[in-house]
């Protein structure tokens, strides 16, 4: 049977009429997060940050400035490239006959000015030997940590990331360039795995191909970003937790821990904010904020050196965040760059960076892509006389009897 | 793309590649936006035993049918500045050209018929020179093929056809009326439209 819409919709309207309710306290902890912007004591923020240590339970940023002011986009070059990559992939199908999983990269090349001109590309891969479908530790080979899931995400952020190296080696050396990926710099949810997966993936995949794009915007004009739209990311707001603390030093599970969530003094200042809601109040378009560096975990621990920061943009459409490189947030003219060209390329859009937009459009796999797919791996499989199965359930699924 | 003959002189210009074909029809996919030739145009297909055909319609439109085009020129001087400000453009859009097959090489002469086969998919297809348009022209026998209903805007078709024609030959005078004298038999009982055909084949 089908989703029961009419019970779904009375839910959803509740919702609805709680969400308005919300509304009123919520817009009353905004204007206390834009006034303590306005306020915020950046040295005070910092000494209590390094008193408090890891005993914050908030993820909070480090502050290059001053969190209030806002910053207009410099002029764009006149001629200019921007290169985007994004990536789409085909996860390891228990009821299939084969192992396997599908990369495919979009890759797209666009050059502004007296030489216009555009390269559009995809290139699929396809992963199925033993060694590619598990990451294994060098140390003690018998550990291995399957590829599918969560960690297939980060393999195709890796493999996204060693797409942009390749494609910013074939482009023009003496044309300022930014490289762009689709959503965050930082590899996210690896923490629950071992080391050895951690280091093959950060250390030896993105790291790496970070420290190769370093190498290369030493030699030229290149500044490479991230670009999330409607980001959901809260480190300015927790940022303001700290400084509505009441206590000297902000341990929060020692002060805190037997308070009911909501009812914390930060939470009643800031509760439930994210940063785009607090930077919509006094970013004009096109201004970016002021620059914040994360302190998450896994980029303090295996980032080596290559810190990320972060700042908001008013493209217009919406609030955007770019992410860059610490080489890069430390480099006024590749800030400028990356900040510049961002706004222009959500103005061709339009909204959206317009390379980024053709990059998924490159790499996305549809769904009738990912039923072809199966069929190729079915049909190949019978080339060989190999035995093609599926599991009794996706069977089911597929003929619907009655 | 030039195409060269044995002297090693440019003749004629490769336009792109059959994508659909059949023996009454074929469309091509040009390699250049906006580089089809005109309404009426004769063009050749394959290497070897080509089919000639007459270009019936011509569109541009979206390589990917569920992404239409949007405004984009709102700040630009003029529409070159649209596709310069947004160079994806030319990747995104393509222009494609369907010709009727009015007739083919049949070894060393041409046959103004269909041929017994339709051209190959990715067959390379080619504008006709002045000569190889003067030749194809000089008998009409295909001219019932243009008459057919399952042409869009036959008569303008016809009209193009035979204006570039003419051009082509010596005496374009003689070969408009000759032509004419032919539609007035093909379009007997018609007459309201062979005037309209006329109309615009006079000089």
């Amino acid at each position: 049977m089908s989703l029961d819409l009419t019970s779904t919709a009375l839910q959803i309207d509740s919702m609805a009429v709680e969400l308005k309710g919300r509304n009123n306290e919520k817009f009353r902890r905004l204007q206390t997060a834009v006034d303590a912007i306005g306020d915020f004591d950046v040295d005070a923020y910092q000494d209590k940050l390094e008193q408090s240590g890891s005993s914050v339970l908030w993820n909070v940023p480090s502050f290059t400035g001053d969190p209030s002011k806002s910053y207009p986009p410099a002029p764009i070059p006149e001629d200019f490239c921007v290169v985007a990559v994004d990536g789409s992939h085909i996860d390891i199908d228990r009821h299939l006959p084969a192992r396997c999983y599908l990369i495919n990269t979009g890759t797209v090349y666009l050059r502004y000015g007296s030489q216009s001109d555009a390269d559009l590309s995809s290139q699929p891969r396809l992963y199925a030997e033993e060694d590619e479908l598990v990451i294994r530790d060098h140390n003690a080979p018998y550990r291995q940590q399957n590829i599918d899931g969560a960690l297939l995400g980060a393999k195709r952020g890796v493999e996204e990331i060693k797409a942009l190296v390749h494609a910013l080696h074939n482009t023009p050396k003496d044309v300022p360039t930014v490289g762009l990926v689709d959503g965050t710099l930082v590899m996210f949810g690896l923490q629950q795995y071992p080391d050895f997966v951690v280091r093959e993936l950060v250390d030896n995949g993105f790291v790496s191909a970070l420290e190769e794009l370093r190498q290369m915007a030493a030699e030229r004009p290149l500044a490479v970003g991230s670009y999330i739209s409607l980001p959901r990311a809260g480190e300015v707001a927790n940022a303001l937790r700290l400084q509505a603390c009441p206590f000297d030093v902000a341990a929060c599970e020692q002060n805190c821990g037997q308070i009911p969530a909501r009812e914390r003094a930060c939470d009643k200042a800031v509760g439930g904010l994210i940063d785009r809601e607090i930077f919509s109040d006094f970013l004009d378009k096109g201004h970016r904020s002021s620059v914040f560096k994360s302190n998450h975990p896994t980029v303090s621990r295996n980032y080596q050196g290559h810190g990320i920061h972060f700042f908001y943009v008013n493209t217009g459409e919406e609030i955007g965040r770019v992410e860059v490189p610490s080489w890069v947030a430390e480099n006024e003219g590749s800030l400028e760059l990356v900040h510049a060209l961002v706004i222009d390329q959500c103005r061709r859009g339009p909204g959206y960076p317009v390379a980024l937009m053709e990059a998924h459009e490159q790499a996305v796999v549809t769904g009738v892509d990912r039923r072809y797919f199966v069929e190729l791996v079915e049909q190949a499989l019978y080339d060989q006389r190999l035995p093609t199965y599926s599991s009794e359930k996706n069977i089911s699924k597929r003929q619907k009897w009655i | 793309m030039n195409d060269v003959n044995g002297n090693g002189t440019a003749t004629t210009t490769r336009l792109g590649e059959v994508i659909e074909g059949s023996t009454t029809e074929f469309r091509t996919h040009c390699y250049d936006l906006y580089a089809a030739p005109p309404l009426g145009s004769l063009v050749r297909c394959g290497d070897g035993d080509s089919a000639y055909g007459i270009v019936c319609d011509v569109a541009t439109q979206s390589m990917d049918p569920s992404r239409h085009a949007i405004p984009r020129g709102r700040d630009s001087e003029d529409e070159e500045d649209v596709y310069l400000s947004n160079p994806q453009l030319t990747r995104l859009l393509y222009t494609q050209f369907q010709a009727v097959i009015v007739g083919y090489e049949d070894g060393p002469g041409i046959q103004r018929y269909l041929p017994p086969f339709p051209p190959r998919i990715h067959s390379f297809v080619y504008d006709c020179s002045t000569e190889e348009v003067r030749t194809f022209s000089e008998s009409l026998d295909f001219l019932p093929i243009l008459l057919s209903p399952s042409i869009n805007a036959q008569d303008d078709v016809i009209a193009s056809f035979l204006r570039i024609a003419g051009a082509c030959h010596v005496d374009s005078n003689v070969f408009l009326v000759n032509a004419g004298k032919t539609l007035a038999t093909l379009m007997a009982g018609q007459l309201p439209r062979l005037n309209n055909v006329l109309r615009r084949i006079s000089p």
